[in-house]
């Protein structure tokens, strides 16, 4: 299922690089909390209150929606890619002009998910798939554990090691 | 009121009832809403009159400018325009100016639409000259940004703390416009509730 000619050209290599849509359009949530699996919540950092927020600070910069990302769980963005990794989850922020605009969420199989504003969730092949148009480039990746690994974790006793002997 | 008492029959009164139900594009509620007070002016020995003006009321909701338009009755439709032309001399006027609203509105909603489509960012959003543009409309465009709301549930909620002063509407609901919208909603109804 492809989007309307309107809403598909506004992004140039949406089609090239190839993307499905996935849900019907709804103001319900956005694509910050789509990437921060979250799907009946608005966020963004507006003054006023209207959007949700992880965290108190509230400002449209990339340290606050780093910020906010790592209070879900993610970290290293000054050393992640967009690569696919075994048992890790990964984001991806767009910038445009150094300013925040949209996130993407990588799938277990390596492609990505966002939610085009109001407009319907899609599943693109590649993070260059929504470029462009007011989202800008994809520039900081961060990645945590995937659930079924924190899950695992979570669960895991280690074993009791002898104490240390006295020599 | 001569002509009030020829439309002043059961018959009658169910087919207004019947056009302002199906009535779409409310307008001069208040003036409307008077009128058939003064009309249906209840005898308290007479509940059946009661009934009458309370649904009258409740109809209200839904009262128009249009309503030659969407009255099927053509009896109806002209006996309402009579009434119209008779004491509402000024509506004429009005309507053209309220019409005018209407697609200067939907004008820019559109394009504002079309222009923040895609964006997650609210600070775009509600940034966006179009958006601004429908601000500055005034408080006329309160009635239309609330049918709006009932559509589906955009962030109006700037232009609407912007127009009409009100700062705290739905506040507690941060992050679910389906809530912020319905507050909205039942304030905007309230408030012409407390008029």
């Amino acid at each position: 299922v492809r989007l309307i000619p309107e809403r598909e050209n506004k992004w140039p290599y949406l089609f090239s690089e190839g993307y499905k849509v996935t849900s019907i359009e709804t103001w319900d949530y956005n694509c910050i909390a789509f990437a921060a699996d979250v799907e009946d919540e608005w966020w963004w950092p507006d003054p006023d209150g209207d959007a949700m927020w992880p965290i108190g600070k509230r400002e449209v910069t990339k340290e606050c929606f780093i910020e906010a990302f790592q209070f879900v769980g993610y970290s290293d963005h000054e050393t992640c890619n967009g690569s696919l990794e075994s048992g890790i989850e990964k984001i991806a922020i767009y910038l445009l002009n150094g300013i925040p605009t949209h996130a993407a969420k990588q799938l277990p199989d390596g492609r990505w998910k966002s939610k085009l504003g109001p407009w319907q969730d899609i599943e693109h092949n590649t993070t260059k798939a929504v470029e462009e148009y007011v989202y800008g480039k994809a520039v900081i990746f961060m990645k945590r554990k995937s659930r079924q690994l924190r899950i695992a974790l979570s669960n895991f006793t280690p074993l009791s090691l002898p104490a240390p002997r006295d020599f | 009121m001569p002509i009030l008492s020829e439309l002043k029959t059961d018959v009658e009164l169910l087919l207004l009832e019947k056009a302002l139900e199906d009535a779409s594009n409310p307008r001069h509620i208040f003036e409307w809403h008077d009128y058939i007070q003064n009309w249906l002016k209840p005898t308290p020995e007479n509940p059946r009159e009661i009934a009458k003006r309370y649904v009258a009321r409740a109809k209200g909701e839904k009262w128009v400018c249009e309503i030659r338009a969407v009255s099927a009755d053509k009896t109806v439709s002209e006996n309402i325009e009579r009434i119209i032309d008779e004491h509402f001399p000024k509506l004429e006027a009005e309507k053209e100016s309220a019409l005018q609203l209407r697609k200067d509105f939907n004008e820019l909603m559109l394009k504002w639409m079309d222009q923040t489509g895609g964006q997650s960012s609210l600070t775009n959003i509600t940034s966006n000259i179009n958006y601004l543009r429908i601000i500055s409309l005034g408080k006329p465009v309160v009635p239309l940004i609330i049918e709006q709301l009932k559509i589906q549930p955009a962030p109006w909620f700037v232009a609407l703390r912007a127009i009409t002063g009100e700062m705290n509407v739905g506040k507690q609901f941060s992050g679910n416009f389906g809530k912020i919208a319905q507050a909205w909603i039942d304030w905007y109804n309230d408030d012409r509730e407390n008029k």
